[in-house]
């Protein structure tokens, strides 16, 4: 097992800068994910720490010695594809031997080996099948087992879950993370599925247009998001934007919301709210002293089941609020309705 | 749910056999008349002791068959010919596989269907002018011989004008493209990933090569084998013109046959002892070929 530290990456294609200046310490035995928009770069950056290509600049640490211009075979890393890339070719067993044929293993060592892989990713007696007799779940753990097998110092996951219904994505996340802290080994997780990447990882970086936005536990990015871009891809945010007033924000509309941020006296900022974090309260409520308060009006109530889902405006600022089903008062869209949060729950972001 | 039995599969009726004979007749008709016909003629002929022209005296036999297994010759010249067919299927092989290879894999856009007109362009010009230019790159002081002896001074002489590689070279130019074409096709359908998969897993390139590219490409490579293989123990034309004294094949002499011998039957027995050859090397190697495919 190995940290894997990244500094001052830079990748372009032709003149077109994929990556530009990546940082991250990726420790020893954590589950880090890449979470980001399509096209920012998360793949590049997966394929540059594999070795399937090299950066311009910067370098590549793998259990403290330099890779970066080390190729991928001499790397010792598992990778798990999005396509899963099992050898249609070859049985389960051959494909899941793989990594050790190619090291010289003897006979049974790799069948014991293969036996004990198989049996942690619970498809023991599958060994003869072709990967095309597989379910789509069963083909993604012979391709986890296939990644694991050689005990590599990394493992990496390029979307390993996308390709997979909902129901059975929820339980591939489960048995994903327990095999990770069975072994141990250092993941780094590539998803553009944030409740992925909340559930799975100790750790999230943002990327976007190439760039490392922000990084943190997955509690710290979805509760103090640094920028309204962050905010709004993980999970949904209301975001406010007005002028600062005496340390506090003044909309358009009229409202001052208080942030127990400090707000840049004299200019505008952003402030994101998360829709759970909003009561709809009576007129009458009595209310903390520090509470942000806002008349808005309603436009539409989406029942999602075991939530309500608020759709609302204020002036000409969308806003949602989500509550649970049992405290759901009697709204009508089109009325006016109170809305109110804590000051704390008001985050500075960046535009 | 159940569903009412009468929306199950729509079930084939006679009709739908008629219309489908309708439909393939004009063709198995046409198959029958410009295949079958003259080939089941050809046959009979096999059979006749003489040409069947009004004027000779010809009776039914065996002897034609029983030529080839009495005098080795015949034997000699059979074996030749599968040598030369398996010789030339693989040397295509070795020349047109990395061929293929880089034109799936590394090469892209424009550039691909310039080298892929290069390819097929053997296929467009006349097979006579085709191996006449061989002749003149392959005789003493051709272009072949001129060219090694400036790029390696005091080379000597080369004269490959009728002996057994000018007539390899000359086949192996004609078939080239149809194991390009099978090779490439089958290239194709590798998806990337799984090169990159067996690399991350350790592999190096000849064993990302050994054991993945060449087992998914081998449906190409056997079918343009195949393809490769048995026109060429057939051949005449390639052999006679490169080869000259050394050019005698099965495919030769039973050309003689028909045009300088007038011995149909001959010919015919001979051209079906060939057909019969290359079915039992099919039936024995059909496993190997139905897995390799
Ligand atoms: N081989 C390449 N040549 C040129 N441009 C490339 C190449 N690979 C990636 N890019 C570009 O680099 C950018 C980042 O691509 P990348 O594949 O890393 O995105 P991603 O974050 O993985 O997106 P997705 O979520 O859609 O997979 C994209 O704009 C892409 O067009
Ligand atoms: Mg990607």
């Amino acid at each position: 097992m190995a940290s894997v530290t990244v500094s001052h990456v830079t990748k372009s294609f032709g003149n077109f800068p994929a990556l530009s200046d990546i940082s991250i310490d990726f420790s020893d035995g954590g589950l880090y994910s890449l979470l980001g928009p399509s096209g920012s770069g998360k793949t590049t950056l997966l394929r540059l720490i594999a070795g399937f290509s090299f950066p311009n600049t910067g370098e590549i640490h793998i259990g403290g010695s330099a890779v970066e211009r080390l190729p991928v075979e001499k790397r010792n890393i598992g990778m798990m594809f999005q396509n899963y890339a099992l050898f249609p070719n070859m049985s389960v067993y051959d494909n899941v031997a793989f990594g050790l044929m190619v090291r010289d293993t003897n006979k049974e060592e790799i069948s014991k080996r293969v036996g004990d892989v198989l049996e942690l990713v619970r498809l023991t007696g599958y060994d003869r099948r072709k990967p095309h007799e597989l379910s789509g779940g069963q083909r993604q753990r012979v391709a986890l087992a296939r990644a694991i097998i050689f005990r590599p110092k990394v493992l990496l996951l390029d979307e390993p879950l996308s390709a997979l219904d909902k129901a059975l994505r929820l339980g591939m996340q489960v048995e994903l993370k327990r095999i990770q802290r069975e072994i141990g080994v250092t993941t780094i997780l590539v998803t553009h599925d944030q409740e992925e990447a909340l559930t799975l990882s100790d750790k999230v970086g943002v990327l976007k247009d190439g760039k490392l936005l922000q990084e943190g536990t997955p509690r710290e990015i979805y509760e103090r998001p640094a920028t309204a871009f962050a905010a709004s891809f993980l999970g949904d945010a209301n975001l406010f934007k007005g002028r600062v007033v005496s340390g506090a924000l003044e909309l358009d509309g009229g409202s001052c919301l208080r942030s127990l941020d400090v707000l840049p006296e004299g200019g505008t900022a952003t402030c994101a709210v998360r829709p759970e974090k909003i009561s709809i309260v009576a007129d009458d409520e009595v209310l903390a002293s520090d509470a942000n308060v806002m008349e808005a009006r309603l436009d539409d109530i989406v029942f999602a089941g075991n939530s309500l889902n608020y759709l609302l405006h204020y002036g000409d600022i969308p806003l949602q609020v989500f509550a649970q089903n049992h405290e759901a008062a009697e709204l009508v869209p089109g009325q006016l309705v109170k809305l109110a949060w804590y000051a704390r729950d008001t985050i500075l972001v960046e535009a | 749910m159940a569903l009412p039995d009468t929306v199950s599969v729509p079930r084939r009726g006679p009709s739908d056999a008629r219309s489908a004979a309708w439909l393939m007749g004009p063709a198995y008709l046409w198959l029958i008349i410009t295949v079958l016909l003259p080939l089941a003629a050809m046959f009979y002929f096999s059979f006749l002791s003489d040409v069947p022209i009004a004027g000779r005296n010809w009776y039914t036999t065996f002897s034609n068959y029983e030529a080839f297994f009495q005098q080795e010759f015949y034997r000699t010249l059979m074996w030749r010919s599968l040598r030369l067919g398996a010789e030339v299927a693989l040397w295509c092989f070795v020349i047109g596989f990395p061929c293929a290879y880089v034109l799936a894999k590394t090469i892209k856009g424009r550039w691909r269907e310039a080298l892929f007109l290069l390819v097929i362009i053997p296929f467009w010009s006349n097979a006579l002018i085709r191996i006449f230019s061989w002749t003149m790159v392959l005789r003493g002081n051709g272009i072949l011989e001129r060219f090694l002896a400036w790029l390696i001074p005091g080379f000597g002489s080369l004269d490959l004008m009728f002996t057994y590689p000018a007539v390899v070279i000359g086949l192996v130019h004609s078939y080239l493209p149809y194991m390009i074409l099978t090779c490439y096709i089958s290239l194709q359908t590798i998806d990337d990933s799984l090169v990159d998969a067996a690399r991350s897993l350790g592999a190096s390139r000849l064993t990302v090569l050994r054991k993945v590219i060449l087992p998914l490409a081998m449906p190409g490579i056997v079918a343009g084998a195949v393809l490769i293989f048995v026109p060429v123990i057939g051949s005449f034309m390639e052999p006679r013109i490169l080869g000259g004294r050394e050019g005698t094949f099965l495919g030769t002499v039973i050309e003689d046959q028909f045009t300088a011998v007038f011995n149909w039957p001959l010919g015919a027995a001979l051209s079906f002892l060939l057909l019969a050859c290359v079915l039992i090397i099919f039936a024995v190697f059909q496993p190997i070929l139905r897995r390799a495919s």
